[in-house]
């Protein structure tokens, strides 16, 4: 625990509501002002300022009460449980357990195939932690880890209530000077001029321009201070990952992936950026003043660095080394390290190793469709159809084949079945690791499904894995089939006294 | 997610583990940018012919991309003359059939057998039915 960083934290976040009260304050007046009649500019102003202050008691109510609901909200993160996704579970419950927090975050998901992840929360008691469906699909547990001991890392150094706060405090400026934007742009341009003219460039004008000025530079302001800050404990945050996973490697790993990962976020909102591993921006800000992250290629190469141990204090050392910096990161006095923390090795996570990136995002996003309450049709042709809430009919027809289909939305039982479905999923395919713990034999043969066959007519059936189809013979007399495309067993149901051959086919 | 040209809402479909999502109304294809990596995993010159086409500008009105309703770019398919709509940062908008079109194009000189390309045998297995095995 860095005592001075949680201390300078919860100064910085009373520090800041005070000054963004100011900020918004004033701005209200002078906005109030500029657009008020000429006789009476200053009650216009306290006008303004009244409004502005009424936005700012909401927004502090807010931030201090309902923050992690809103910015959740603004992601569409959806709560997951253990059942959906045990390895992500387990992972945190580690990372909670070596950092000692006090209270198990909630675990959030996005469907979102960027890779990252963010913590929200204003102490650690109440706190979430966010990653999207394309973390868990790029990344191993060790990766995975990494990103989540550095979100803990967040929660732990309070780093969390400042941003939560500045958040949406800084969404409050913006959301205001963006009103006045328009107000100014679409309403008042033309009567400002106009006025200006009659009173031979009087009091309106230096107003106008201060009211301009105000309305341009504090929302820079507010960004540059509220961006500028979150670099520092970025570093923090990794050198506490690197602490409780004792595993630097993965987290640099993780970044790298992310880095290169060529898909953007598309649900994160700019207020929401720096709360990310990664700044979702970074393709069109990447450096300077606006920075909300510090360059991901220093991160790594830092993390790289640490040959020695997994402490803090070899973080420190690398980032002196790296960085080349003479200030640090931390004072002395915080310090508290007693011996050397080394490094482990890296896991050996075969049994839990996703089969594919495509496999672990296409479950990920199933999950998340799950929970938003999506239909999912498997036609007999062998299509998947995933029906968002939003389509209007009751009623659906297979592109694939014509078969008709009435669309029955399960709410969350259809997370089980999808969580069934997913595990069936690929099973054959080479790719997929199998424990050699779990014994059994091959994991074809566990996928098992159940068909009706009725005797004495042609019949069409499809694998419900891979979606192969098949024509039965009506002199088909066998009891399963072995599904040439992915190798899993249909069992036929047949009525009775029909049939009873017993030869296994394999197609 | 609605539709940029009719403003159905989009079905996803899944096959062989590709996913696209498909307008029922226009048969219009959206490829999201994940998928689109995925595809680049897979089988790589088809995605590389996906995702690397030139930007043009045309009069045509923009359409929105159906993830940030932001205005997408047109683009013009390398060797074909089929302009697509593209967001940079989330996916690649086909007109109904324009994707299949590429793809003939593209794959159908090289002779059936050589079609294996995931892409390709998704939009035949998609639009194509009727070819079962007969057991």
């Amino acid at each position: 625990m860095f005592w001075s960083v949680i201390a300078a934290n919860k100064r910085k976040t009373v520090l800041l509501i005070v000054l963004m009260g100011f900020f918004l304050i004033s701005s209200g007046s002078m906005i109030g002002m500029a657009l008020a009649d000429a006789q009476h500019p200053y009650a216009a102003g306290l006008i303004g300022a009244a409004a502005a202050g009424a936005v700012w008691v909401v927004m502090l109510l807010v931030s201090l009460f309902a923050s992690d609901s809103v910015l959740l909200g603004l992601t569409h993160a959806r709560e997951v449980t253990r059942d959906m996704y045990p390895q992500l579970i387990n992972v945190v419950e580690e990372m909670v357990i070596a950092g000692s927090l006090p209270h198990m975050p909630r675990i959030f998901v996005v469907d979102d195939p960027s890779p990252n992840a963010f913590a929200v929360g204003k102490s650690p008691e109440k706190s979430c932690i966010c990653v999207t469906a394309g973390l868990l699909a790029l990344c191993d547990r060790d990766e995975l880890q990494g990103v989540v001991a550095h979100e803990i890392g967040h929660i732990m150094n309070r780093d969390v209530l400042y941003m939560t706060v500045a958040a949406t405090m800084l969404g409050s400026i913006l959301f205001i000077s963006d009103m006045f934007v328009r107000s100014f742009r679409y309403t008042s341009t033309t009567r400002l001029a106009s006025r200006s003219r009659r009173a031979g460039g009087g009091a309106a004008g230096p107003l106008l321009i201060v009211s301009l000025l105000l309305a341009i530079i504090g929302p820079i302001l507010a960004r540059v201070l509220y961006f500028s800050i979150s670099r520092r404990r970025e570093y923090l945050a990794d050198a506490t990952s690197a602490r409780l996973t004792r595993y630097p490697e993965g987290l640099a790993s993780a970044l790298e992936k992310i880095g290169q990962s060529p898909v953007m976020l598309s649900a994160a909102p700019s207020a929401v950026a720096p709360f990310y591993t990664v700044n979702p921006y970074r393709q069109h800000i990447s450096s300077g003043a606006f920075a909300t992250h510090p360059p991901l290629s220093e991160r790594i190469q830092i993390l790289r660095a640490m040959s020695h141990g997994a402490g803090y204090t070899d973080y420190l050392k690398a980032y002196a080394r790296v960085t080349r910096r003479r200030r640090a990161l931390l004072p002395p006095a915080d310090l508290t390290e007693r011996g050397k923390v080394d490094i482990r090795q890296a896991s050996r996570d075969g049994c839990s190793a996703p089969a594919t990136r495509a496999e672990s995002l296409r479950r990920a996003r199933d999950i998340i469709r799950a929970l938003n309450d999506f239909a999912f049709i498997t036609c007999a042709c062998g299509l998947r159809i995933k029906v968002a809430p939003e389509y209007p009919k009751d009623r659906i027809a297979c592109p694939r084949c014509s078969r008709v289909h009435s669309v029955q939305r399960s709410g969350a039982a259809a997370v089980g079945s999808v969580l069934s479905a997913s595990s069936a999923m690929g099973a054959p395919a080479a790719a997929r690791v199998v424990c050699p713990d779990q014994g059994g034999g091959h994991p074809s043969e566990r996928a098992v499904q159940e068909a009706r066959f009725v005797p004495g007519r042609w019949q069409k059936i499809a694998c419900e894995i891979c979606g192969h189809g098949y024509e039965i013979s009506p002199r088909f007399s066998g009891k399963r089939l072995v599904c040439s495309g992915c190798g899993a067993v249909i069992r036929f149901s047949r009525a009775a006294g029909q049939g009873g051959g017993s030869s296994d086919i394999s197609a | 997610m609605k539709c940029p040209q009719c403003s159905d809402i989009l079905l996803t479909l899944e096959f062989d583990r590709i996913e696209i999502d498909y307008c029922p109304g226009c048969r219009g294809v959206w490829l999201d940018a994940g998928e689109l990596g995925i595809l680049l995993e897979r089988d790589g010159k088809e995605a590389l012919l996906l995702s690397a086409p030139g930007s043009v500008r045309r009069k045509e009105k923009k359409r929105a991309c159906p993830i940030c309703s932001r205005g997408m770019e047109k683009v013009l398919m390398t060797g074909s003359d089929v302009l697509l709509d593209e967001c940079p940062s989330h996916g690649l908008w086909f007109d109904g059939g324009e994707l299949s079109k590429i793809l003939e194009a593209e794959c159908g000189d090289r002779g059936e057998e050589d079609r294996t390309g995931g892409l390709a045998r998704l939009l035949d297995e998609i639009f194509t039915p009727g070819k079962e095995e007969r057991t």
